[in-house]
């Protein structure tokens, strides 16, 4: 009978045993099973006011700064080796191979500029698409209008970065998972036009938040974009709306020409990409590979200090400056010039090999005394020159990576010359008065153009690239013009050296020419392999890769 | 705080030993032999139907305190299991028999244990013996090498550091294909944390039938482990082992250039290039007799000491294992170190007929201190830098055109602080309802919690105007906590019965829900006062930067499983297991996984003849299917934005955009496992083998589509397509002898086999192919170009001249024209005289052919001898540069040391009988770009272990009341054989997607000498 019990208890154990199992397998098994990101936001409730939609654009600026080969490090720095205007220093071989014209579908920077300006499309693209989503009532659509127009603008900005480099390329206006074909140079040029246009229309022409492109910037975008196409009319009206919104607003030419690389948020930029200072996520080691490297040990306590010096001006920039124009010695340093005060506690004996005048190598001994002027020796760079614009001293940075200088994308005198462009290519005169206006300026002080110095449109390239020369903008102009085989010639046309006339023909540094002809690759880089081997609908290679 | 440790351990075997008071029973002694007459140490002496038992010592005597009217179960691998009736006796001698069929031998499986004679699937089980004398810190590595089917790679020499581990192969294309672990029923990612010396048994279930049971867990196989348990009354039982090893180089060691090599070289790859070296006669004067060995400075002999003390035993009711274990390792790498302190806890109790309880549970820390980041950057470092100055200051920097701006390593390594903390709870507990005859129901819970908390520490750089060392001048401090809590629960219903003896039943029916949660909390901070201060309180506020993130995830999971035997000759098993998961959608959330398993005992038929040539047979079957999610991030399916700041006014403000592509509509990746298998013994038991051939599919793989770069998105979609197989052999063989009394030994070869192959891509085979996957060819293969050595004369220039590579040159790596391109511009297959991107193809696999080990024991008398090899064949390393930060850039970049291998270059006068390709400052000439060329056979035969014990014996023992005292040492990785010229065979570097394979820290040789006794 206890048995008995016992066995009927053991039954009631196992009955509650087996619910026990049974309840809990069926308890809620979904809600336990639902899980969703609890520290990031969801694409689907993000958008409610002006907070969102500033995130939403921020996001698609975000790639030009972010990568080491973008504005960050090394762009500017690769777009001016790839011109007649400097070399690139013999390391890190995908930005040599890029200078010398000699790019492999491989190419890491190729790859990296084609994909971070497609992170910016797609940011910009969600931010196009997702804005007029925007919850809060109080958030009009016009109030919407300048996150857009901004969008739209950084759209513009990459599509003709792209279409500039790499020709032909695929086109994207909304984001999306699906593959695109490459869309021809002049459709690109459209939809640019359309966004900076809207752009040029919506922007403020004095932006709130520093670091916002102006009206004016898409203007001046805009006005290029109609002379690459030769619609030069529209060029005129393009650049005179920019400059008309830019001075309405009060920005300018400064008149101290290193001060607009010294001087954050002055009058004369319409557009640049700002960086913070002693920051590793958020500034940019641009400055220290600008600054001279190969410099002697005692010296390096010189300002603005010494660098890693990548990007090198070659003697054919030199020679472009008329030779009193103070913007050489404000681009470049070149043998003889000042570059600073010896601030050694003891004399500094320091011997260099240099040529005489018979072109005969011979060695120089100088002598620094504490306080002496230093000048600059060809010595310290492998083609004679470093580069002094866009450059600042970094003793105040607790790492030379961490520099917090603004990177100027589009400068006052930069749509002053624009203007004079357009005007030129219509043969009318008044473009010197834009030309004359950019020389005038109160530190550079040029003496005036007139109808007799030639031939107008010369005119105004010859000063495009003196004004803006190092500042990556001469590839575009170059790409642009359709000149860019042109200004390497045979090979023997463009001299690198300061001493490029008494060098051997076997010293790489005596002539910058690019290792592929340039005409047979049409100016272009290759599409990045990736690209090729993940995108079937391109299937068609840039000539020559 | 050791104080307390050590008071806790005291405590807890107070505790524990109180129990054993309690018994009031007769007590039974008596020697336990085998047939020759020699003495059976570690015999397992257990009362029927308790949990008390006992094992007999190194002389074979035993103690049990137990009922006059006890039956007692004597059981002993290799020999049958005996019960014995106590019936008054007060000493029982029994001699054992030899077991031809050594198969009674009990394995863990699966929620459950069976004997090893009864299994239908696949699973390989490792014997533990010497695990505690071999100076390692992790188990995995003490694994390489003695199971089937199971591939060990260390991940790196740096002290603390895990092991990669597969087995049967890489299914999965995109996910991980590392297996789980279970331990004491926690399903963990790996087992660094336990103390090799509390490992009781380890089974590797392999295929589907062994494995189902963890259903969307298992795709990987899983590895399950017990730890050990006390065995029961008048067992109770001290043990201490020690040992103390040193580390040093091994066999495999890397050169680097010296001063003159460097230099020469360095002025050749500015030559080449018609660059004139920017350095005079003047700057290289002032580095005469400077020749630093940047290796030797960071050297070091590492010393590793270890201290285990367990206690067990317990009375018929309860029992209890504790132990604990201390760790110390000193790198052999400066300022390398790692410790682990360890306390095991594991108890059953008996509360009546009809309740039981017991836990295991594992409290551990563990401090790793340094990385490879300083070693690395040593091997790279200018030998013309000098470590010390003259005056005992670092070394300056005096030339940049000759020595990089890096940062001294030996000052790197004293001023910068990388720790790792890690402190965990690993522990389950359960208890069993004995419901019915034969019928149990058992509730446990399960947990694994681990706090994870780094510090690093970087020290702001000297006077940059002095050193000219490139680096931050303000110092950084960096928290961070990673706090993750795994919880599971399972309700198991097991039955059991047998009808007439001949049809033996067990089913089991279980449900498990198991959870993860992960949080991160990071903040960092510049500029403390001064180096000795490294907390965040200290630093500037302005420079505060901090982060936070949150992961979960869950599985809830129903299983089943039946087994039948008939006879214990026909065998049938049964697996089913639905998984739901929390990384799919609701609609897709769901998977269900069946499995079955046949067997065979042959030799147990009429017909067959046991005292024949084959005394034991089995045939085995099994197929089934396996679910995997595993490769699927957490929110997989789920969209969200993520940051993207941007400077606006000066300061950082925030961005949001969606940077993955999500699908939505992605399912279970599942994999198909097959496997036949045979068991057998041979001559008298002498001979033993198993093996064992498989087929495994895993299709509707959850792989990453490559979409193109213009979408403009971080990441790509996974999407389910594509299938890979994998097929391979596996077998293993032993022969032994344990019949002599002064003499034993145990030989045995394991060799596994598996054929890797991407079946099918889901008809992307070309958008894949530059990732490395190709139908036919093994998963991530590498993707490169095929060469046939360097360039030698003009004539071969010619079809780079309308190509991409116009910078070839005399001296250059030769690429060979295979492929031109088709209209569609995809590679045709047909030579076109030009070198492009359609001449790269699959040029070599990261996979072995085979692996095979050995393990060797042999007994006499009071000696043991055990030597253990392991052996990889046909694998291949890639050892150039995939980035200018690599070793092997070819002289290409900034004043850097590299290989000295690279001395082989050509040059037209200085080397013209060179090999390798000529240097070149600009990199010109492309060398660089992935080839075979830059493959190397990483096949190799290793010594992986030799171990000698000695047991002393005598009447000294006796006096001292000890059991067991043994003298051993060991030395391990003591010796490679390759023809593979980097510093380091066993490794995952060097794969398709992975880093440079010549730079890290290499496994080191241990010696070691021990001591281990038993009271």
């Amino acid at each position: 009978m206890k048995k008995l019990i016992k066995n009927i208890n053991k039954s009631i154990l196992a009955i509650f045993g087996i619910l026990l199992f049974v309840l809990v397998g069926c308890n809620n098994e979904d809600e336990f099973l639902n899980r969703i990101p609890l520290d990031k936001p969801n694409p689907e409730n993000f958008f409610v006011d002006a907070t969102s939609a500033r995130a939403a654009v921020n996001a698609a600026f975000r790639p030009l700064t972010v990568s080491a080969h973008m504005f960050r490090r090394d762009l500017v720095l690769c777009l001016d080796a790839m011109t007649d205007d400097s070399y690139w220093r013999p390391a890190r071989a995908h930005s040599i191979a890029l200078g010398n014209w000699d790019v492999t579908p491989t190419n890491e920077n190729i790859n990296n500029y084609w994909q971070e300006c497609y992170r910016s499309i797609n940011a910009a693209n969600f931010a196009i698409e997702r804005i007029p989503t925007s919850s809060d009532p109080q958030f009009t659509t016009e109030k919407q209008l300048p996150y857009i127009a901004e969008a739209r603008f950084i759209r513009a900005w990459s599509y003709i970065f792209l279409t500039s480099l790499y020709g032909d390329v695929p086109l994207h206006l909304i984001a999306s998972i699906e593959s695109k074909p490459r869309s021809s140079r002049a459709d690109i040029l459209v939809q640019v036009v359309a966004d900076l246009e809207f752009a040029g229309q919506n922007l403020l022409a004095s932006p709130i938040e520093d670091g916002v492109p102006t009206a004016a910037a898409a203007y001046g975008y805009l006005a290029k974009v109609y002379l690459w196409l030769g619609e030069n009319e529209k060029a005129i009206t393009a650049a005179r709306s920019g400059v008309v919104s830019a001075e309405g607003a009060g920005f300018g030419l400064v008149d101290d020409y290193l001060s607009i690389w010294e001087e954050e948020q002055n009058k004369e930029l319409l557009f640049y990409l700002p960086f913070a200072t002693n920051d590793d996520t958020y500034g940019q080691n641009m400055t220290v590979q600008r600054l001279i490297r190969d410099i002697p040990t005692k010296l390096r306590t010189i300002e603005p200090g010494d660098g890693w010096g990548y990007g090198l001006p070659q003697l054919d920039l030199y020679n472009a400056f008329e030779p009193t124009d103070p913007r050489r010695e404000f681009t470049m340093y070149a043998h003889g010039d000042n570059y600073g005060v010896y601030n050694g506690s003891e004399d500094f004996v320091y011997t260099y090999n240099t040529f005489d005048a018979l072109g005969n190598e011979i060695s120089e001994t100088v002598t620094y005394q504490p306080g002496d002027l230093v000048t600059y020796n060809h010595n310290w760079s492998p083609t004679g020159f470093n580069i002094r614009k866009m450059t600042r001293s970094m003793f105040h940075l607790a790492n030379v990576r961490w520099s917090g200088q603004d990177i100027p994308l589009m400068r006052m005198s930069e749509l002053y010359l624009i203007l004079a462009e357009a005007l030129a290519e219509q043969g009318d005169a008044e473009a010197l008065i834009y030309v004359n206006k950019v020389r005038s300026r109160a530190s550079v002080n040029m003496p005036e153009k007139t109808v007799a110095d030639g031939n107008l449109v010369d005119l105004v390239r010859h000063e495009r690239r003196v004004e803006l020369a190092m500042e990556g903008i001469r590839i575009f102009d170059l790409i642009r013009w359709g000149t860019l085989a042109d200004v390497f010639g045979n090979g023997t046309k463009v001299k690198r050296h300061y001493h490029s006339d008494l060098l051997p023909t076997s010293n790489i540094t005596k002539f910058d020419s690019p290792v592929h002809d340039l005409t047979h690759l049409e100016g272009l880089l290759p599409i990045p392999q990736v690209e090729m081997d993940q995108n079937n609908e391109i299937t068609t290679q840039n000539a020559g890769y | 705080m050791k104080i307390i440790k050590n008071n806790i351990i005291t405590l807890i075997v107070f505790v524990f030993s109180t129990l054993n008071l309690f018994s009031q029973q007769n007590k039974i002694t008596g020697k336990v032999s085998g047939q020759s007459g020699s003495e059976l140490p570690g015999v397992s002496i257990l009362v029927k139907g308790t949990i008390n038992g006992t094992s007999t010592d190194f002389d074979g005597n035993y103690t049990i305190n137990t009922d006059s009217n006890a039956l007692l179960i004597i059981s002993y691998i290799g020999f049958v299991t005996q019960e014995v009736s106590v019936t008054g006796r007060s000493v029982i001698n029994i001699t054992l028999k030899d077991d031809l069929e050594n198969l009674d031998e009990v394995v863990i499986v699966g929620y459950g244990t069976a004997r090893k004679g009864d299994l239908t699937g696949s699973i390989s089980t490792v014997s533990t013996k010497n695990f505690d004398k071999i100076a390692s810190s992790s188990p995995l590595q003490i694994l390489q090498g003695r199971a089937t089917g199971l591939s060990i790679t260390s991940s790196s020499g740096v002290p603390g550091s895990g092991s990669n581990v597969l087995i049967r192969g890489v299914g999965s294309i995109n996910g991980s294909s590392s297996p789980i672990y279970v331990v004491d029923g926690v399903i963990k990612t790996n087992i660094n944390n336990l103390n090799p010396n509390t490992i009781e048994s380890i089974s590797v279930l392999k295929d589907a039938s062994a494995a189902a049971i963890y259903g969307a867990r298992a795709a990987n196989g899983v590895i399950l482990v017990s730890l050990k348990r006390g065995k029961g009354s008048g067992a109770s039982q001290i043990t201490f082992n020690t040992y103390v090893g040193i580390q040093t180089e091994s066999n495999l060691k890397l050169d680097l250039l010296n001063a003159d090599q460097f230099v020469e070289l360095w002025t050749e790859s500015h030559e080449n290039i018609g660059l004139e070296s920017n350095w005079t006669q003047a700057d290289l004067d002032q580095y005469s007799g400077v020749d630093t060995d940047w290796k030797d400075a960071m050297l070091q002999t590492g010393i590793i000491q270890n201290y285990d003390l367990s206690v067990s035993g317990g009375n018929e009711d309860s029992n209890y294992f504790v132990s604990g274990n201390y760790f110390t390792q000193e790198g052999m790498v400066i300022k390398t170190a790692y410790e682990k302190f360890n306390l095991t806890l594991n108890s059953d109790h008996k509360i009546n007929d009809w309740l039981k309880w017991g836990n295991s549970i594992l409290l551990y820390s563990s401090k790793t201190e340094g990385d490879g980041t300083s070693y690395n950057l040593a091997m790279r470092k200018s030998p013309l830098t000098r470590v010390y100055e003259e005056d005992g200051s670092w070394g300056i920097i005096r030339n940049q055109a000759l020595e990089h701006i890096h940062k001294n390593p030996v000052w790197q390594s004293e001023n910068y602080q990388n720790d790792n903390l890690i402190k965990g709870l690993q522990g389950s507990l359960y208890v069993t309802l004995n419901l019915l005859e034969g019928l149990e129901f058992t509730a446990r819970g399960s947990i694994d919690y681990v706090n994870s908390y780094s510090t690093l520490f970087n020290s702001g750089v000297p006077d940059p105007a002095r050193y000219s060392w490139e680096g931050s001048t303000i110092n950084l401090v960096q928290k961070q906590n990673i706090q993750s809590t795994h919880g599971i629960v399972d309700f198991l219903l097991n039955y059991k019965t047998s009808i007439n003896e001949d049809h033996n039943i067990t089913v089991l029916l279980g449900y498990s829900r198991e959870e993860n949660e992960r949080e991160l909390l990071y903040a960092s901070i510049q500029g403390t006062p001064n180096d000795d201060i490294r907390y965040l309180d200290a630093g500037d506020p302005e420079t505060m930067q901090n982060s936070n993130n949150f992961r979960d995830w869950s599985f809830a999971s129903i299983f089943s499983r039946a087994t039948y035997n008939y006879k214990n000759k026909y065998y049938f098993n049964a697996t089913i297991r639905r998984d739901g998961t929390s990384r799919l959608t609701e609609e897709n959330r769901y998977g269900v996984f069946p499995s079955g398993s046949i067997g065979w005992k042959i030799s147990e038929e009429d017909f067959f003849n046991k005292e024949g040539f084959f005394n034991n047979l089995k045939l085995r079957a099994s197929m089934g299917i396996l679910g995997n999610v595993l490769s699927l991030s957490e929110y997989a399916t789920i969209s969200s934005l993520s940051f993207q700041g941007r400077v606006l006014n000066d300061v950082v403000t925030p961005g949001y955009t969606q940077t993955s592509a999500v699908n939505t509509d992605i399912t279970w990746e599942t994999s198909q496992k097959c496997n036949f298998g045979f068991d057998a013994t041979m001559v008298n038991g002498k001979i033993y083998t198993s093996v064992d051939y498989f087929i495994e599919s895993t299709s509707d793989q959850l792989f990453t589509q490559p979409i193109p770069l213009s979408n403009g998105y971080f990441s790509s979609p996974i999407i389910n397509a594509g299938e890979v197989r994998n097929t391979g052999i596996e077998l293993q063989l032993g022969i032994r002898n344990n019949h002599s009394k002064d003499w034993s030994y145990d030989v045995n070869f394991n060799f596994s086999s598996v054929k890797n192959e991407v079946t099918d891509l889901g008809g992307r085979d070309e958008e894949f192919l530059s990732s490395g996957l190709k139908v036919g060819e093994p998963v991530n293969s590498f993707f490169g170009y095929k060469t046939n050595g360097l360039i030698t004369d003009e004539s071969q220039l010619a079809k780079y001249q309308g190509g991409s590579f116009g910078s070839k040159a005399i001296g250059d790596i030769n690429i060979v024209d295979i492929s031109g391109f088709d209209d569609d511009g995809k590679p045709n297959g047909i030579p076109d005289g030009i070198i492009n991107a359609a001449d790269r193809t699959i040029i070599g696999s990261r996979f072995p052919k085979f692996i095979y080990g050995m393990t060797g024991t042999l007994n006499y008398k009071n000696w043991g001898l055990q030597v253990q090899l392991q052996g990889v064949q046909g694998r291949d390393i890639y050892i150039g540069s995939r980035n200018s930060n690599d070793l092997m850039v070819l002289m290409s970049s900034w004043a850097r040391n590299e290989d000295a291998r690279i001395y082989r270059r050509y040059h037209p006068i200085n080397n013209p009988n060179g090999t390798w390709p000529r240097l070149t400052k600009d990199g010109s000439g492309a060398n660089l770009e992935v080839s075979d060329f830059w493959l190397e056979d990483a096949s190799y035969l290793r010594i992986n272990n030799i171990n000698l014990s000695y047991n002393v014996s005598g009447s000294l023992l006796n006096r001292f009341d000890i059991s067991n005292l043994s003298l051993y040492s060991s030395v391990n990785n003591l010796y490679t054989f390759t023809k593979y010229g980097g510093p380091e065979v066993d490794t995952t570097a060097g794969g398709p997607n992975s880093v440079n394979a010549l730079s890290g820290i290499p496994s080191p040789t241990t010696f070691n000498l021990g001591l281990k006794v038993s009271l």
